[in-house]
């Protein structure tokens, strides 16, 4: 039986159901193991957290420019602000920072360009991010042309050698493991026995033999005076190494494709590149996200093997920079600064990977 | 399947390989003019030995030697290419002709003179494992430690010179063994033990991160033989040369009096071996492919030995580390470089 | 495809003496077809029987390991030329649909004529849109895959495959995979494209009786 006629009017809700009293209660203290539990978790954080602020920030130094101007009670930021522009450029001379300073401005403007939605033009920007941009980054940063003084790739580091060896990396390593994928998958024997053989090669071996390999056993091999660079040397170990983990994930991601979709293109007509470039690689890679970008955050952090083979990237001038006697006993902040600076870049990529899924998935509504 | 195209493809390699190492004739000392640049193998950041300062600049004594031998052949301190090398690839690395120069704190032993197909050209620091205490302790020499209680890392050389000077000199020490050298260290600090022993060159290193480095002392006594030197290739004898008088320079100039401050004053020196030493007189930087000028090149840019030594780890520097043996033979050390003549 | 003046080249599908094995399991014993142009033929049989099997052997999604297969005049072999002449002159409609989720409506249909007979976009729009019109789906054009029904994907798989102009249809079990609701409205589409288009068809069984 119908007894109103009326819409009932809109009430608020009871005073303890909603708001933050009410999410603690229910969340936080809703029983008593739990409430032990919270109870127990804050006083950990109070132990675990009041000393790190009161170290970090309250007793830190923050200016000065030698070690006299650290207290040691607090954490020797001081060290941080001296050593700053080493920790980003490595031992590039100063006085060409500015070129650095270009391709950095570059770098993250294409980077940029590409991750905002609205931005127009995309396709041009990939094109030049791909083909123009390493080559004119090279010129700027190496020089030797247009009267720009030569800097040796030995004092390339810091920041700038990271961002370059986890760049080249991610950028060499997706399409070769694209074709290794297929190369795999592909009925072929000899084909698909190189792809097998080299693709389990670079992931049974560890990244740091292979640069141990490459800086200590190529040098013998290769008649005197002629030498591979060793940043070529090691970039080309990160993107191979990178590229057979990356192939694994991609033929993960191609497998997650039903062969439905294959048999219809090909009934359609389409060749084998044509299929995969138009419809089973869009699919696949939408999927293979998470994996891809695991991969290359994984990558970005690898590139600190790089410090065995003498290179000095964020984490090894951070080490070097420990070493010289002006400035020893601060390892605590050194390592502190380099974690963080590798949680900026790692913590982005993987809120941009999930980012980009979300929006991907808007597409397929499946 | 031989055919001819592969065999045109062996031929071609094998000779563009011959080719490639014909080339490789040129001394060591052409190459270095050629390109500009001493190609010095340094070590990863060692203080006082080889670390880049604030300025990203290479400092310490290792590099001084580096410094010294670019001075001479190019005329110019900061014409070096340092390469950083860890202790795994620094001795392929000047096998093969990556790095000309090692300086590195490397140790001369037999081994590594005789089988690695290297030359050590001198010696540029006397180290050796010493011993550091607090100063508490009011011991003054390592005589003085029967029964103590001695920090040592498992595994180290340094556990087994201990050993055998200890039980070679009928004393007794009570191990207090660590597996890292952080753990060590930090054994000494918390009062484990009375004693820390390590190379003299790493013990001031870790003087100065206690808490209280001023209540720490290293003692003068040395129990081991440490010699590290400047290492080149065998088979260039002149390159050889180059490197170990650039190192004689250096100490014959402290010997002498001069400075960089004043060795232009002391080109007018009246004393033969001044005048010998900084080519006003006799060719010998002609004799080994030099300029006449090339020990001035090297006290004017990086300075004599003393000064070296000071800035990088002695009284100058954070380290403070005494000259002990390190001192000339005239000041009762063993540092003596043979004369230019 | 040019033709010769011959009685043969009203053949537009030949099977002779075909033969198929899954391992040891013959699954196409000594097949021997011919199609007509203009003919249109029903598979029928007990499910496992191969019907499914003989369908994709001419367009090469299965491989024959015995006997010769022939379609509109060019042998099937295993040169992959030839595989791909035959297939742009095939068109199939697949049980499950099989559209391009990632790709609209529109965008399913146009993107063979442009990829494969590299016809301008416009052109391939405009024929698309004929084709979708003529099965009734018109008004769906930019939606997604994904957000239509089985019926109304089924319909653009089949305006997908006519873009494309083939000589021969196939239609593997088109409405298996469907509501009973929607085969009539699939059904319905494929009749009348018989009829108005004259095109061969080896069609699979048509299960819904009461069927015209």
């Amino acid at each position: 039986m119908i007894h109103n006629k009326e819409t009932i009017p809109e009430q608020p809700a009871p005073k303890g159901t909603i708001g933050p009293i009410a999410w603690l209660r229910s969340n936080l203290f809703n029983g008593p193991i739990n409430s032990l539990f919270t109870l127990l978790g804050l006083y950990v954080l109070y132990l675990l957290v009041v000393p790190t602020v009161q170290w970090a920030f309250i007793d830190a130094d923050w200016v000065g420019s030698s070690r006299e101007d650290c207290s040691r009670v607090g954490a020797c930021w001081v060290f941080i602000n001296a050593r700053f522009s080493q920790f980003i450029y490595g031992l590039y001379p100063s006085e060409e920072y500015w070129r650095a300073n270009i391709v950095f401005a570059m770098f993250f403007t294409l980077i940029a360009w590409m991750a905002i939605p609205r931005l127009p033009f995309k396709r041009w920007v990939a094109i030049f991010a791909l083909i123009a941009f390493p080559v004119v980054a090279f010129v700027l940063l190496y020089g030797g042309y247009f009267d720009l003084p030569r800097v040796s790739t030995n004092r390339w580091g810091g920041l700038m050698l990271t961002l370059l060896l986890a760049s080249v990396g991610m950028i060499g390593a997706l399409p070769i493991g694209i074709v290794l994928a297929l190369g795999r998958r592909s009925s072929m024997p000899i084909v698909k026995s190189f792809c097998i053989i080299f693709i389990e090669f670079w992931r049974g071996v560890p990244l740091i033999t292979i640069l141990f390999m490459a800086s200590v056993m190529l040098p013998l091999f290769l008649p005197s005076g002629m030498g591979v660079d060793r940043l070529v040397r090691a970039l080309i170990g990160l993107t191979l190494f990178q590229s057979a983990y990356m192939a694994e994930v991609i033929r993960g991601g191609l497998q997650a494709i039903p062969k439905g979709q294959e048999e219809a293109a090909a009934a359609l007509g389409m060749t084998y590149w044509k299929r995969m470039g138009l419809i089973i690689m869009p699919q696949a890679l939408k999927m293979m996200i998470p994996g891809i970008v695991n991969t290359f955050i994984s990558l970005f952090k690898d590139t600190t093997l790089v410090m065995i083979i003498g290179l000095f990237d964020l984490l090894g001038i951070v080490q070097a920079a420990l070493s010289d006697s002006r400035w020893l006993g601060f390892s605590l902040e050194g390592y502190v600064f380099a974690a963080f600076m590798f949680w900026i870049f790692c913590f982005s990529m993987s809120r941009y990977s999930q980012y980009l899924e979300r929006k991907l998935n808007t597409g397929h509504k499946q | 399947m031989l055919n001819k195209k592969y065999l045109a493809l062996m031929v071609s390699a094998g000779s563009i390989t011959l080719a490639g190492m014909s080339s490789a004739h040129a001394t060591t000392l052409e190459d270095t003019i050629d390109s500009g640049e001493v190609q010095c193998g340094v070590s990863d950041g060692l203080p006082g030995f080889s670390a880049p300062d604030d300025d990203g600049n290479w400092q310490g004594i290792d590099v001084d030697v580096c410094r010294a031998v670019a001075a001479a052949v190019l005329g110019d301190s900061e014409a070096v290419n340092y390469i950083s090398l860890n202790a795994v690839e620094r001795f392929t690395a000047l096998q093969s002709g990556e790095v000309d120069v090692l300086s590195r704190n490397t140790t001369w032993t037999t081994t590594r003179d005789t089988t690695l197909g290297l030359n050590f050209t001198g010696v540029t620091f006397y180290d050796g494992q010493g011993f550091m205490v607090s100063k508490d302790l009011g011991v003054s020499s390592v005589d003085e430690l029967d029964g103590a209680a001695i920090c040592i890392q498992s595994g180290t050389t340094t556990e087994l010179n201990l050993a055998d000077y200890f039980s070679a000199n009928d004393m007794e020490f009570d191990p207090i063994v660590f597996d890292t050298s952080e753990q060590t260290v930090g054994g000494y600090e918390a009062g484990r033990c009375d004693v820390l022993t390590s190379d003299t060159s790493q013990l001031a290193a870790l003087r100065i991160q206690l808490d209280d480095p001023e209540g720490s002392e290293i003692l003068s006594d040395v129990i081991s033989k440490e010699p590290l030197g400047p290492v080149v290739r065998q088979g260039d004898d002149q390159w050889f040369n180059i490197v170990k008088w650039s190192l004689f320079a250096m100490m014959n100039a402290e010997e002498y009096g001069v400075d960089s401050e004043n060795v232009d004053e002391m080109l007018e020196s009246e004393d033969p071996n001044i005048a010998r030493l900084l080519g006003e007189d006799g060719n010998y930087g002609e004799e080994m492919g030099l300029e006449a000028d090339w020990a001035y090149q090297i006290i004017s840019q990086v300075g004599n030995y003393g000064e070296s030594f000071d800035r990088n780890v002695g009284m100058d520097s954070p380290l403070e580390i005494e000259r002990g043996i390190n001192e000339l033979w005239t000041e009762g050390g063993i540092q003596y470089a043979p004369p230019v003549r | 495809m040019t033709q010769a003046a011959t009685n043969a080249s009203d053949l537009m599908v030949e099977m002779h003496n075909v033969n198929k094995w899954f391992g040891d399991f013959h699954v196409l014993r000594d097949i021997y077809l011919e199609v007509k142009r203009g003919e249109r033929i029903v598979v029928c049989g007990p499910s496992g029987s191969g019907k499914s099997t003989l369908i994709r052997c001419i367009n090469h999604l299965e491989e024959h390991q015995k006997g010769d297969i022939t379609v509109g005049g060019v042998a099937l072999t295993q040169d992959v030329k030839r595989i791909e002449q035959i297939r742009r002159s095939v068109g199939m409609v697949f049980q499950h649909f099989n559209l391009f989720p990632h790709l609209s409506v529109l965008e399913n249909c146009c993107i063979a004529p442009m990829w494969v007979q590299k016809k301008p976009r416009k052109e391939a729009e405009a024929l698309a849109m004929e084709y979708l019109e003529r099965v009734r789906i018109a008004e769906q054009a930019t939606k997604y895959p994904g957000q239509l029904s089985g019926g109304q994907q089924q319909r653009v798989a089949i305006a997908r495959s006519l873009c494309m102009h083939p000589d021969v249809m196939l239609f593997d079990e088109p409405t298996s995979a469907l509501d009973p609701e929607m085969i009539k409205e699939v059904l319905d589409v494929m009749v009348e494209l018989i009829h108005s288009l004259g095109n061969k068809a080896a069609v699979d069984k048509f299960v819904i009786m009461g069927l015209a």
